[in-house]
């Protein structure tokens, strides 16, 4: 059995736990061990996107630090993943922590992304339309775009529904939800309505920061409609 | 104050002020998804990924040569019988302008759209001196008589409805009232006729200029800049040392990217190659700086100067969906105006409008320029002294996330928090800046690690 | 070239202009007299360029050279002759420097342009690299009526120029 190193974004740790346990379910239903490190600490995103790089390296070299070691490393959120993959540049890393770096990029995955390289695919049952919103992150900088992904081919029953005219933005872009709150708050009414006259069962959201924007916005609106990440989707479908 | 700084300073309060306003974000994002879902059909004409490149390498090239373009141009366009003057800078680009009316006693002028012309302000600034100005291009009549900047780079008018414009067409300049959009049209048209027959000058920007032949590309879908370089006697070019490039043939790229990228269209309706002042008209070429030569020449805002203006990056911005042009306070909106006014101010009050951006990609994706715009935005986020507020709570956030422990006790005494204080938990994302028209995250009953403790335990 | 025709057939007439084939001058000549009639005018703003102008005089329409200098002298029908076309973007080629050709091509209603034998570029590649007089002096590329979208993104045509543009193709099949 191959062993997995478990990435948990701090998103995931304090606000969404159930999408860290359905990651850990789906990864030992493919038959990987995965282990779970809490000394970890969050990837530094946060403080990369805040244009505060000093802080960010701190975090980096702890982030880098945690995860040595030839492990695969899988986490649920394509935005963290991209973070410590793409801009882990700008941090002006010295030597060694660089040679860290350039090691992890190459074993680090979306989970989603990582089903995708090794060709896990689920089989199973769900009848529910799903409208998927395709977070930033994942879509542009991974470059899986979970809509026209062969993820859902082996799920009986679901229909897949999408905003066809772009991918746009949820409006959480990190510490801009706080910066620009009523902003971000506009751009996710607009584009949780988008979603909502899709008239789905269940809304599928591929990142925890968006999982939560989507929510907030959906709980204003007073509507009832679940928001999932795609690994707990597929576990229920997996499940029966 | 320049108004940049005025604008980046006002930004937050006035992006909340227009986020308040759904009506606005619905209007313009309705008008945007238009032009992106006509882009994507149109682009299977062609591969885009390879015009891209070229229109980067020859935008790269021509951005890295300005003052030998500059030469070269300047020669050709003098020797065919044009008059040009460069000019430094905004009040250069004024006074040249003003001169010439004023030589020529003109009186009114009829006006193309030109963003550069929005940049030096030359309406106001003709207006001031006693010169009637009329701006001809559909949308930019409509926010001229509204008395407001356009808000998008090649639609003035984005921000308003049908029903607005009906309104401002009667209030402000007696035409209608009419509600459907060609009777508005058919009557702008006959009431703008006559001013173009009797305007003493014309004013044009220019799309592209070439240093090969010193022509000028000018591109409009309708007509009237080809009406206001054709028919006045006095012709003035108001352009930007930016927009050069070297050969002609450079232009097919331009002419077959541009229109497709920036509203979907296949080709923009009239695409002028204007290379000779025409019969008996005295033309003049002015040529804006601005700093662009120097920022050409920064070795990370260099790329910005390769911006061929088509505003896709805008159309797919979702803060500039949201709240439109305006609320930006600079010439520039949406992505590119955050980096081009960077880029062309290097100043530190132009920096937060890097505030104006989740950083979600997706204007990089449309860029035929090829500019890393979120990458840049990062760049401008990161450089310089951040506020002191946010330097105090990115202070608070990193001691919080500086170690496992820490970052758990944090949470652990957030959790005690909302159990004690249901609505003291809501008041605090709202003080931190989680505001607007969302509910408040909710923190999990139980941490990831205390679940996957359980599960170990459960094993 | 008839793939060249096509392409620009389709894609001209997909931005509302309008393309009619003629087997020769004459045919083309006549047919603008048929449409000058149909429009219900009998003044034509015409360019030096058009070959056989007195086909249309001889037929009995009053011809306008000059510039008119009201905008009520302003023909309802202008006729030019475009020197080529380019298929992949559905462009007439205008020469543009010409008072008469840009003139013609702009304020009237509609806008018939005569091209006989025009030079057929594939593409705007091919144009911008030709070695020609024209491209010197200046050109213009004209792909369907005047339009706007300036109000909530509804089409309109005829915003400043022609709100019809005729082509009458001749020597191309
Ligand atoms: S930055 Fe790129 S996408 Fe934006 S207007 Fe300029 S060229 Fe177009």
């Amino acid at each position: 059995m191959e062993d997995i190193n478990l990435f948990v974004p701090c998103l995931v740790r304090q606000f969404l736990p159930e999408v860290g346990m359905a990651t850990v379910q789906l990864l030992r239903h493919f038959g990987y061990q995965v282990h779970f490190d809490p000394a970890q600490v969050c990837c530094g995103q946060v403080f990369i996107n805040w244009g505060q790089l000093k802080r960010a390296k701190k975090m980096a070299r702890a982030f880098l630090r945690t995860f040595e070691g030839p492990a695969l490393v899988v986490g649920p959120s394509g935005s963290c993943v991209a973070a410590v993959r793409e801009k882990y540049g700008l941090l002006d890393l010295e030597k060694a922590e660089f040679e860290q770096w350039q090691d992890l990029r190459h074993r680090l995955f979306d989970v989603l992304e990582f089903m995708q390289q090794k060709g896990l695919k689920v089989r199973g049952r769900l009848d529910a339309r799903v409208a998927i919103h395709r977070s930033c992150h994942l879509l542009r900088e991974i470059g899986l775009d979970v809509v026209e992904s062969d993820l859902w081919a082996g799920i009986e029953g679901i229909r897949v529904v999408y905003p066809e005219h772009m991918a746009e933005c949820c409006g959480f872009g990190g510490v801009f939800s706080v910066k620009m709150g009523e902003v971000a708050a506009g751009i996710g009414r607009r584009v949780v309505q988008r979603l909502v006259d899709l008239e789905p069962d269940v809304i599928v959201v591929p990142d925890a920061g968006c999982i939560m924007q989507v929510r907030s916005v959906l709980d204003a609106m007073h509507k009832d409609i679940r928001v999932l990440h795609p690994v707990q989707l597929m576990l229920q479908a997996i499940n029966g | 104050m320049a108004e940049f700084r005025r604008g980046a300073k006002n930004l937050r309060r006035n992006a909340k002020t227009a986020a308040r306003r759904p009506e606005l974000g619905a209007v313009i994002s309705r008008a945007t998804d238009h032009a992106i879902i006509r882009r994507r059909e149109v682009m299977q004409e062609i591969d885009f990924a390879a015009q891209r490149r070229r229109i980067q390498q020859l935008r790269q090239n021509a951005t890295q040569n300005l003052p030998g373009l500059l030469d070269r141009f300047k020669a050709r366009v003098e020797a065919k019988g044009f008059h040009f003057h460069m000019a430094v800078d905004t009040n250069a680009a004024r006074r040249i302008v003003i001169d010439v009316a004023k030589r020529h006693t003109v009186q009114t002028v009829v006006k193309s759209k030109s963003m550069l012309g929005e940049e030096v302000g030359i309406r106001e600034a003709l207006e001031q001196a006693g010169i009637q100005v009329t701006e001809t291009d559909l949308g930019e009549y409509i926010v001229q008589l509204n008395h407001e900047p356009p808000s998008h780079l090649t639609a003035p008018a984005v921000h308003l409805s049908t029903g607005e414009v009906g309104e401002i067409l009667y209030k402000q300049a007696g035409i209608g009232p009419f509600e459907k959009p060609e009777q508005m049209a058919v009557a702008v048209r006959q009431f703008m006729r006559t001013r173009f027959f009797n305007a003493d000058m014309g004013m044009a920007g220019a799309n592209a200029l070439i240093a090969e032949t010193g022509a000028m590309l000018m591109m409009s879908n309708e007509g009237n800049i080809r009406l206001v370089t054709s028919l006045p006697r006095l012709l003035v070019v108001l352009t930007s040392v930016d927009k050069l490039v070297e050969r002609m043939a450079d232009l097919a790229p331009l002419i077959r990217v541009i229109p497709k990228n920036a509203t979907g269209q296949r080709i923009t309706n009239y695409c002028t190659v204007l290379s000779a002042p025409r019969q008996g008209q005295e033309v003049h070429i002015v040529v804006v700086n601005n700093n662009r030569m120097a920022a050409a020449g920064d070795p990370v805002f260099g790329q910005a100067i390769r911006c061929v203006r088509c505003a896709a990056c805008i159309n797919v911005c979702p803060v500039f969906r949201t709240i439109g042009g305006h609320a930006y306070g600079t010439v520039y909106v949406g992505p590119m105006g955050i980096v081009l006014t960077n880029a062309l101010h290097l100043d530190p009050h132009a920096r937060m409008l890097s505030d104006a951006c989740t950083l979600c990609d997706a204007c990089a994706q449309v860029c035929p320029a090829g500019i890393d715009l979120p990458g840049l935005i990062l760049h401008i986020r990161s450089s310089g002294n951040p506020r002191l507020i946010d330097r105090f709570k990115a202070w608070v956030v990193g001691m919080t996330y500086a170690g496992a422990g820490r970052f758990k006790a944090a949470f652990w005494a957030l959790r005690l928090f909302k159990r004690l204080f249901a609505a003291g938990y809501r008041r605090l994302w709202r003080m931190l800046g989680w505001t607007g028209r969302r509910g408040v995250p909710r923190v999990a009953g139980k941490t990831f690690d205390r679940m996957w403790d359980d599960d170990a335990k459960g094993d | 070239m008839q793939r060249a025709i096509e392409l620009f057939w389709e894609r001209f007439t997909g931005y509302s202009g309008e393309v009619i084939l003629c087997v020769s001058l004459r045919e083309a000549m006549q047919r603008t007299v048929a449409l000058t009639r149909k429009i219900g005018t009998d003044t034509v703003g015409l360019s030096r360029h058009v070959p056989v102008p007195e086909a249309l005089s001889n037929a009995g329409l009053h011809v306008m050279h000059e510039p008119p200098t009201q905008v009520d002298d302003v023909p309802v029908v202008g006729i030019t002759a475009p020197w080529g076309l380019v298929a992949e973007t559905g462009s007439l080629v205008i020469h543009d420097h010409d008072p008469g050709e840009r003139l013609w091509s702009l304020v009237c209603d509609v806008h018939i342009a005569i091209l006989d034998h025009p030079r057929i570029f594939n593409d705007l590649d091919e144009l911008f690299t030709e070695d020609s007089a024209h491209l010197s002096t200046g050109l213009c590329l004209i792909s369907g009526p005047s339009r706007t979208a300036d109000i909530e993104k509804k089409l309109v045509l005829g915003m400043h120029g022609p709100r019809r543009v005729i082509a009458l193709i001749v020597g191309v099949d």
